[in-house]
């Protein structure tokens, strides 16, 4: 599980598109894509209580990323379906190609907890992991735990880098950015906002992805190491204790599922990644060209 | 004046950030995808608003003060 991490890197990838998609990919494209794998997935991770009944997946990890379960919401594959899905009913390549990025941003993202998800499905169910932190969603720990373990590993990292990559390119979060990259990209969605809402309240949005992301660094983060008084092998603790070792934190059993050699996994992610670019690269102009004819198609 | 309209925005993001923060740490619940942003929106939206109209309020009250001779109430 990543957590902020996720609200960070949708500006870290509209920030470093290659240079002819800048001020044509969609920002809510990048959005949407990054935020599907857990919109479908996450709610039932946790679960919910009521009446003392808990409703939820009797094993997180399974649903979360595993199959059977939902993990082939974190697969590239779905991301192709979905993108090629909105190709088909829009026609809108700044849409498509943002919603691809996006989506694999968080599916190639989560490759670094203990669990990792299924890079090459449907050709192998095996998990693609590199074991940097513990995969802590468990029934009984529900929310809470998993981000004390997130917070205390280097799970915290990630976030940080991420939140740093941000800040380097801290033009991206300006109004300025916003008036001359995001909405040329997303005219018609600004416009209807801006019928409704002031500029500011408008940046404001286009900002509060990363608001969230900051805050939710912060709260877990402050809770998990100054609120909390976790019980750990029978001792009281003031917070739960950091442990930035390799698949940390050292107080919980990492979950796993079955998984491909780990020298493995950089090779794959970083080959996917690639792929992914290479394909949006390739597939710009002549989507950029079918999309011209399918507007003068509809205005003729 | 353009660089006074920078700051008080930039007050008003840390405002949202600093209660929301301090909010969410005692209650989960408001840490989803709906209320942080929403938080931000409402603050930097609504936020300016409610102060203009506070501040435009007390001006009104000092102006009345002022405008009253010394020794009398104010006018009925």
């Amino acid at each position: 599980v990543s957590w902020a991490a996720h609200q960070f890197e949708i500006y870290a990838v509209q920030k470093h598109l290659p240079k002819k998609m800048q001020g044509k990919v969609s920002f809510w494209g990048i959005w949407l894509g990054d935020f599907t794998p857990d919109f479908l997935s996450k709610f039932w991770v946790y679960g919910i209580t009521i009446g003392g009944h808990h409703y939820g997946a009797k094993i997180p990890q399974q649903w979360h990323r595993g199959w059977p379960g939902m993990g082939f919401t974190h697969t590239l594959f779905l991301g192709v379906i979905v993108a090629a899905g909105l190709w088909a009913w829009k026609r809108n390549r700044a849409l498509t190609i943002g919603y691809l990025l996006g989506f694999a941003a968080h599916a190639l993202t989560d490759v670094n907890d203990s669990v990792g998800t299924m890079a090459l499905f449907p050709f192998t169910t095996l998990s693609f992991s590199v074991r940097t932190w513990a995969y802590a969603a468990t029934v009984s720990g529900g929310k809470y735990l998993d981000a004390a373990a997130y917070y205390s590993s280097l799970g915290l990292a990630m976030d940080l880098f991420w939140f740093c990559v941000v800040l380097v390119s801290w033009r991206v979060l300006t109004r300025e950015y916003w008036r001359t990259t995001i909405v040329p990209a997303d005219p018609h969605v600004w416009s209807w906002l801006g019928k409704y809402m002031p500029e500011r309240a408008l940046v404001a949005l286009y900002q509060a992805t990363f608001f969230y992301g900051v805050c939710r660094m912060v709260s877990w983060s402050i809770w998990a190491h100054v609120i909390a008084r976790p019980v750990i092998d029978g001792v009281e603790r003031f917070g739960y204790p950091y442990d930035l070792s390799w698949t940390g934190p050292w107080w919980i059993h990492a979950r796993s599922l079955h998984h491909v050699p780990i020298w493995l996994v950089p090779v794959v992610t970083l080959a996917l990644l690639g792929a992914v670019y290479a394909v949006a690269s390739r597939l710009w102009e002549p989507m950029g060209r079918a999309e011209a004819a399918a507007r003068s198609n509809r205005r003729s | 004046m353009g660089k006074a309209a920078g700051t008080a925005s930039w007050v008003w993001y840390a405002a949202a950030a600093v209660s929301y923060c301090g909010a969410a740490i005692f209650e989960k619940a408001l840490l989803n995808w709906f209320v942080g942003p929403l938080w931000l929106v409402a603050f930097i939206w609504f936020g300016p608003l409610v102060a203009d109209r506070v501040r435009g309020r007390s001006r009104r009250e000092e102006d009345e003060r002022d405008d009253t001779p010394v020794g009398q109430g104010p006018a009925e």
